[in-house]
This record gives C-alpha cells, structure tokens and sequence, in this order.
C-alpha cells in the first residue's frame, strides 16, 4: 500500500468530433459502447481499492460526451473504492456545447468542484480553422451554464499561434477570456502533431500558422496581459488566481504518483512509469487482469532527469537543491555542474541560491534546455 | 614458347560508354573462351564500382586464342586500360606493352577528347591505330561523317574500319580478322637480357603481389630472381602464366612479346610500380625500358570518420586499399573541428572519390571529407621551400615570398553551338585560351591553360551542365606557375574551423567567401545563441551571414501525466545533437562541412 496521497487521471476517450490538431487517444462516434467502458473503468479501480488520493481528474476526449449518469457512477466509484480526502480537488474536461447546467448540477452532487473547459478562443473563423465545432458565444453559454450548474472554479484552455491568429485577434480572445473571471488559465501554442488534419493541411502549405517570432510576441503578449489581470504563471502553460493553481496537474512536475485508469492512461505509481493500451480491447482485457501493462522502473538518472525537467516547468518555484539532496542524497550542483553553468551562461537559467528556474528566455527554449538533463 | 609471328598484343581505346567492355566480351566469346553464361557481366571489369560507373580502373590483361581465315592460329593478348584522366600514366604503360589500339567510336556520338588524348598517346608510342565503328545499329548512327571526323582529325585511313555492332556481336569477326593482319607482332630478342614492362599490380590475400608485364627482351622463367630496376628489390619468382578470361593458367617461361603474370611472394604493391623494369638478378639488363615515372598525387584531402571512434577502423581500410593502390597516399592528421584523421593523396578527382566510396561501401565507415586541394609551392621570406597540401599549414601572408600553383593542359571538345558558353566557363576559371580547332561543322576542340585548383571543384559538372552532356575534357599537368593566392579562413562564432580554410586566387576570394558563408549559414540549424558566420582573409572579414539564435522549440502539451512521451522526446532532440560536430561552442551537422563542397549548386 502506497503512503502517498495520490491523484487519479481517468481517460475518457470520447468525442463528438475529433479537433484537427488533436493526437490524443480518442475516439468518435463510439458514445453507445461507453456504458461498458464504464463498467471496465469500475473494474480497473478494484486494483488499487483502498489507496489514498486527494485529486481526481476525468480528462479526454470530451468527458462530457458521455451521459451525466454514467459520470456520476464514475465518481460513485472513485469515492466507493479509493480513500479520497474530504477536500480533494476533482475536476472535469469539458467542451462548450456538451455541458448543460443539468449535467453540471449532476456532476456537482457526484462531488466534482472544478471545470476546465476548453476555449481555445474567441474567433469563430479560428475555432473553424483548427476544427472546433462550437462558436465563440457558445464558450460564454457554456460558462453561465457551468456557474449556474452550481461550480465556481473553472479553468479555461486557451490557444495560440493558430492559423489566421494575429496579435490584434489573440488580444481581442484574451479580453473575452479574462471577463469570463475565469479562476485558472491554460494556455498552449498551438503543436503541429504529425499524423493529424491540421499537420497534413500546414505541410502542404493549404494553412499557414504564424512563424516563431509572432509565436513568442504572442506568448509574450499573453503572460503581460494575464499578469495584469492578476493571474500568476506557476507553470510554462498554466496561469492562475491566487490559491487556484491546479492540484492535480501539479503532481505531474513534482513527481507525485497518480494512478491512471483508462484506455491509454498514464500511472506513476510505485517508482514505475506504465500506461493503459489504447484500444478498447486491449484496455479491457488489462481492466480485468488479464494483460500485463507496459512500463519501466525508473533508474536514479532517470528520476534525476525527470526531477530537473518536470520541476523547471513551474516557473516560479522551479527546481528546490535542497529538495533534490533529500530526494536523491546527491547535491543537484555537483551532479549538473556542467550544464548548470552552460546554461547560466547562455542566460536561460537562474540560479538564485537553493532554487534552480528558467528565465524567460529559458522558457521560450525550454526543450532545449530540458535537453540538457536527460 | 609461342613463335612472335603469332602474337597480337593490343589495347582497346573508347570513350565511356563507346563500348570497349562490350567489344572485349565479344572478343572473349568470339574465341571461344566463355559461354554465354560466363558473360553474365563485363568480366574485364572486376569491381562493381567501375561497373556501376561505366569505367575500368584497373588494367588486366586476357590471352585469346584465335584460329584466322589463313589457318594459323594465334595468340591474341587483350591488354584493358583505364578510361580516365586520372589514370593517365597507367593508361601509358598499358600502351608501352602493346604494337597496336583499337579505336572504337561510338557511330552516333563521333571522336570525344578523351579518346583524341589516348590515341596521341598511342600514336606517340608507335602504336598501329586500328579504327573500329561500333554501334552501326543506332538510328542515329553515321559511320560515314565518323569515318570522315577520324581520317580528318588523327590523319589515319579509316574506311576500311570495320563498322560493328558489339552489343548485336555484329562484325566481330572482321574486327579479329583486322587485328592480326594489321596490328604487327611484336619483336625482341629472347636470347637478351630480361627486360620486362610492368603496366599493373595488385594485392592477392593468398598469392600477394601479382605483377602484369610484358617481355620486351629475353626469358623469365619460374624459380629466377628477378629485380625490379626502380626500386632495385629483388624477388623469387613463385609462379608465372597468363591470364586466361577465368583465371590463371601457369606457364614455366615467358618469352621476348609474350604478356603474363608472376608471383614472387611480394607483400607491398608500393614495391611494383607500374612501368618499372623487370630483369634478372643474375644477368640484368643494362639500362631500364625508358618511361618510368614515379606517380605522385595530385589532388588531397582529408578524411575523417564521423564517429571518432571508428579511427582504428578507417586507418585498416586505407591501408588495406593501400595494398592494392600504390597511387594512394595517406598520413595522420588532426583537425580541431573534425578530431583524428587522414590527409589523402590522390591521383585526381575520380580517384579521389572512388577512394571514398570504397571507403564507405565496403568498409562501411560513415566520413565527413574536407575541400579537395592541390599542392602549392611556396617561396617563404626567409629563402624556405615549402609543399603544401593542407591548407592549414599555409604560414601567414608576411612569411610568403611567393606561391605557386599546378597548371593543366586542357582540351575540351564542345558542339560548336555551346563554344561561346565553355569559353565563358573557362575565363571564369581563370583559364588562359590558346586555340580553337574545328573538328567539322558541328564540332570545336579548345585548348587552355587552367590552374588544377580551378578543376578539382566542380569543373567536369559544370562543363556537362552547359553543354547539356556533350563536351568532352581531358587534361594533362603542365608544371607550376606564380599566383597571387591566399588562405580563406571560416570563424563559427569567432573560432576558426580548420576544417573548412581553404586556398583560393585573390580575385576570386569575396564571392567564394561569400558562397561558403551562405551555404554554411544554410546547413547550420538555429542554436540557442546567434552564430556568426565568417570569412576571413588574414584578420581581414570578407563575409559575414548570421545564424539567428533559436526563437522557441516547441512546447508540447504535456497532457495526462505522459512524462514518458515527454522524455523520449527530449532524447530525441539530445540525439540529434550528438550527430553534431562541436565546433568551439558551435554545433555543426556534419552536412555542413560537405556542404562547402557544392558550391555551384
């Protein structure tokens, strides 16, 4: 048994219509086999019954694709088999469009309290470039419901660098964003993933998104506009109010262990990284114990790797040395001599005594800086 | 001992692709020494290389044997030759041991340079010319206008030249019949002291050395001690013969025109140089064949692995090449940019890059090359002589008296249409015109002066390239002469890469410069800092392109606690780091560094 309060991701690979720029496991037109889903959901847990946590995650795809009730007997579940402290943050994704007040009120009493919608932005012709079937005043509709539905602590995904996006058009998305009072911000440039619409329409040169240096204006322009509006980047991607920050995602970059339950589903949990298979049948098969999961323990210069490139993402608190010594009984200067330098030198890391951060032009690289530690 | 009436020692001159390995195979067949499914290849040519390039590298020689409309049978030595300038001095001896040439000419195509320079060569050396029309099946074929363009521009009857068809074994007959009515037996006494003209070598695991020669005087017979008269060593013949198209027959002696092999347990082919004199020990002749020349490379460069690791396993395959290949030449290097590797010394250009992809194909190295250069003379201040052919060794301009440069003759054979574009090419060479010759109507032969820096390059593409494929070039050295050069230095960032200075004229120093930088700029991918890329003459900048640093590298969503994505992503990116040159505080593909070498691109 596992000491450690853990978080628990639930993967719901479910959606209306998949966004063109989307390469994670999910799945359309499949909503009519999610009831079994669910039941092999409920089977997975049986494998950690009794373990703490104090996140819970219901994450996509779009969860709310799925029937309100099948939700709640979700999180029925979670509560029946885990052992969830009384304030646990548990939240759920979700996309305008598919979250009526009703479903929310449902998923209030289940005992969800934080939404985290998906934006992306306030422009219809951009929602349509990037293959989003909703529209700007859908987003708002959504809010209101969400608020009315009973939850107050929503967060809200927001893209840029997206074809046709200028820096005049992601002002206007991020005015529109910040009146909502929205409690925490997500926001990603957008990623060309091979594989995907949008990467076979930009390498043909059918769209065109805008280059480096609009990329990082508009990063810029994001950060300096948050900020004013009091929210505070706590991690490269994520802004939020005071005291709002996600618990769950968190756990992500300081290591914590979180079980992951679902097709391609992720878990960290007793020193070993493994995930779920993502097909439906091979998920089902390991749901029931009847297949091995794929992973690997982790060796110590792994772990140290992770430390570094998963701790430097949060921007403020970044990497702790004293935290590494108690992790790892090696002094973090002495084991990155090397690249610590380097990369001070080059002016894309900070080293302000016990904390390790990126600058911000560390930010703008940080692949390449990540790079350094693995 | 076969009676010299009856022996036939020739060599077969054409252009690539003009036919000569399909007229030997018939040849072959025609004398009944291999059945059609020995033929499967070309088997004059061993190598694949040379297969895939169209070319002979190595000499060989074949005895056939061939009953003539007379009734006689006779001993007919087929002796290959290279078809490339580089191997000019190989071809020369290979002619050395013959009485008469084939001519072949392409009945389409008509006389080209290189053919024009090899049968010079022949003729200088009292060669029978026998001109051969092949390819009389070609719709495009005119044996008339050919027949017309040899008797015109090498002054030999030529109407009466058998026009065949060597692909369709067309005509073969009368190209024997020809061969012993024309070509003249050889003479020599057999009874005189052992003179012996070696024309190729090479490196057998089993045999070691094997030597090609011809007698020219007296009796070598199996059990003598022979000398080699220019490196004055002294060997036991092991075995001795001829070749036969499927391998080696032995023989107890070899007589004054008879061509063979021997063996004599030699370990070193730098020991049997081509055109060197074989006599005997016991009773030398008194003076060797005339001829001999010591070859010595031309153009260099080095080569060095592109995982420093696999150092131990490129010095092997260079001096296993080296076994079989007197005329490479290789010693030690390092360069701060590339780590431990090798100057080479080649003949020329093709040979430089047959060496290379020897390299690569059969010993499976990856390599990262630098420039080619020639060997400049300089005349220091202080009185000092100097050779140089690593432009890193170039001393600094106020120690230089003078330099000097290598210059080749050269004859380009162009379609008259395309006369005005090679004599542009050729100006911007920095080539020194001496005359044009038409050939006919259609076509012109020019000569000029040019310095080798000037061809190592690119000259050969960019002669094809204007001349949609039909110029022809060869090119003889002819000496050295004064220049007004100067040493072209590349700073990454402010460190100077060795591995990219080169040698260039002064005049020609900014837009080359200026095309390195370019290229560089081209090749080296965004780093986390700006790099500046520059050409420097002294402490002089000439050329200056900026690397801008890196914008962003992507920031993947990290979505669902997928650190293991993540991570592999990381140690891609690490990877593709590590195939990188660390030049100073530089990355550079090692693309880079073979990028400079295509300028005209």
């Amino acid at each position: 048994m596992n000491n450690q309060s853990n978080g628990i991701y639930i993967h719901l690979p479910f959606c209306i219509k998949k966004c063109a720029y989307c390469d994670f496991v999910s799945y359309e037109n499949q909503v009519e086999i999610a009831a079994a889903y669910v039941d092999n959901l409920l089977l997975e847990m049986e494998q950690y019954r009794g373990e703490q946590a104090d996140t819970v995650y219901l994450g996509g795809g779009t969860p709310t694709a799925l029937p309100p009730h099948l939700l709640v007997r979700i999180l029925d579940g979670v509560k029946d088999c885990f052992n969830l402290a009384d304030d646990s943050e548990i939240t759920v994704e979700t996309n305008p469009g598919t979250c009526q007040k009703e479903t929310i009120s449902a998923l209030k009493k289940a005992g969800a309290n934080r939404i985290s919608l998906g934006a992306q932005t306030f422009v219809d012709t951009e929602l349509s470039a990037i293959g989003r079937i909703h529209t700007a005043a859908q987003i708002k509709e959504a809010v209101l419901a969400i608020r009315a539905g009973g939850i107050q602590n929503i967060s809200l995904d927001l893209m840029f660098s997206l074809p046709g996006q200028t820096e005049e058009s992601l002002l206007y998305s991020l005015e529109e964003l910040i009146a909502l009072n929205p409690n925490h911000i997500s926001c990603y440039s957008l990623t060309l993933c091979e594989g995907t619409p949008l990467y076979e329409a930009v390498s043909l040169s059918k769209t065109e998104v805008p280059d480096e240096e609009s990329d990082r204006a508009m990063y810029e322009l994001i950060c300096g506009k948050l900020k004013e509006s009091g929210f505070d980047r706590y991690e490269i991607s994520n802004f939020a109010k005071k005291g709002y920050e996600s618990r769950h995602n968190t756990k992500y970059w300081i290591r914590a262990s979180y079980i992951g339950l679902g097709a391609a589903a992720h878990s960290f949990f007793g020193g070993r990284r493994f995930e779920n298979p993502a097909t439906f049948s091979d998920y089902e098969k390991v749901a029931r114990g009847e297949q091995e999961r794929e992973g690997t323990s982790l060796t110590e210069k792994d772990a140290m790797a992770e430390f570094m490139f998963l701790g430097l993402r949060m921007i403020k608190a970044g990497v702790s040395k004293k935290a590494f010594f108690s992790c790892f009984k090696k002094e973090l200067d002495k084991v990155y001599k090397e690249q610590i330098a380097r990369l001070c030198r080059l002016g894309l890391l900070e080293d302000a005594g016990d904390i390790l951060r990126l600058t911000n032009r560390g930010v703008d690289v940080s692949n390449s800086v990540f790079c350094e530690f693995v | 001992m076969v009676n010299q009436e009856h022996i036939r020692n020739f060599s077969i001159i054409a252009h690539i692709d003009h036919g000569k390995s399909t007229l030997a195979d018939r040849l072959l067949e025609k004398t009944g020494l291999l059945t059609e499914r020995e033929m499967e290849a070309q088997v004059l040519d061993n190598m694949d290389l040379e297969r895939e390039r169209g070319i002979t590298i190595k000499a060989r020689a074949v005895r056939l044997l061939y009953r003539a409309n007379d009734g006689e049978e006779y001993v007919l030595n087929l002796i290959d030759t290279p078809g490339h300038v580089d191997f000019n001095y190989e071809v020369s001896r290979s002619l050395a041991a013959c009485e008469g040439a084939l001519l072949v000419v392409d009945a389409a195509q008509g006389i080209e340079a290189q053919t024009l320079a090899n049968t010079y060569l022949a003729i200088d050396h009292d060669l029978e010319i026998m001109p051969v029309i092949n390819k009389i099946d070609l719709p495009a074929a005119q044996p008339e206008v050919v027949i017309g363009e040899i008797e015109n521009i090498i002054g030999i009857p030529a109407e009466d030249a058998p026009r065949i068809s060597a692909k369709n074994g067309i005509g073969i007959e009368s190209v024997l019949e020809q061969i012993v009515s024309l070509i003249p037996p050889p003479k020599g006494d057999a009874k005189a002291p052992l003179k012996a003209l070696i024309f190729d070598s090479f490196y057998d695991p089993y045999k070691g050395v094997i030597i090609y020669f011809r007698v020219k005087e007296g009796t070598l017979k199996r059990g003598d001690t022979i000398r080699l008269m220019a490196t004055e060593k002294e060997f036991e013949v092991v075995e001795l013969g001829y070749l036969h198209p499927n391998g080696f027959l032995k023989s107890e002696a070899l007589s004054a025109g008879e061509v063979g092999y021997l063996t004599a347990s030699i370990k070193n082919v730098s020991d049997t140089r081509v055109g060197d004199t074989i006599t005997l020990a016991n009773r030398p002749a008194d003076a060797p064949l005339s001829g001999y020349k010591q070859v010595n490379p031309m153009v260099f460069c080095g080569i060095y692995p592109a995982d420093g690791a696999r150092y131990d396993d490129l010095r092997d395959a260079l001096a296993k090449l080296q076994l079989n290949d007197a005329s490479l030449s290789y010693e030690p290097e390092t360069s701060v940019a590339l780590g431990f590797g090798f100057r080479c010394g080649f003949l020329g250009l093709l040979h430089m890059e047959i060496i290379q992809e020897r390299l690569e194909r059969e010993y499976n190295l990856d390599l990262v090359t630098t420039a080619p250069s020639v060997v400049y003379k300089i005349k220091k201040t202080n009185g000092e002589e100097l050779w140089i052919s690593n432009p890193t060794n170039m001393p600094s301009a106020n120690e230089i008296l003078y330099m000097e440069e290598p210059m080749v003759k050269a004859d380009i054979m162009t379609p008259t249409e395309f006369v005005g574009s090679v004599m542009e090419l050729c100006q911007d060479r920095r080539g020194v015109y001496h005359n044009m010759t038409y050939i006919d109507t259609d076509r012109a032969q020019l000569h000029y002066d040019l310095p080798l820096n000037e061809i190592i390059y690119d000259f050969f593409d960019a002669l094809k390239s204007r001349t949609r494929g039909y110029a022809s070039f060869d090119y003889e050295l002819a000496g050295y002469e004064k220049s007004d050069l100067v040493k072209l230095d590349i700073l990454l960032n402010g460190d100077m890469v060795d591995a990219l200075s080169f040698i260039v004229h002064n005049t020609k120093s900014y837009a080359r410069g200026r095309k390195i930088a370019e290229k560089l700029k081209a090749a080296i991918p965004r780093q986390l800092f700006e790099i500046p890329i520059q050409a420097a003459i002294g402490n002089k900048i000439i050329a200056r392109e900026t690397v801008k640093a890196m914008r962003k590298d992507v920031l993947a969503k990290c979505y669902g606690g997928d650190i293991t994505r993540k991570k592999k992503l990381l140690e891609k990116q690490k990877e593709g780091k590590k195939r990188m040159r660390q030049v100073g505080s530089v990355e550079v593909p090692q693309e880079a560094f073979m990028s400079v070498l295509k300028l005209d691109e």
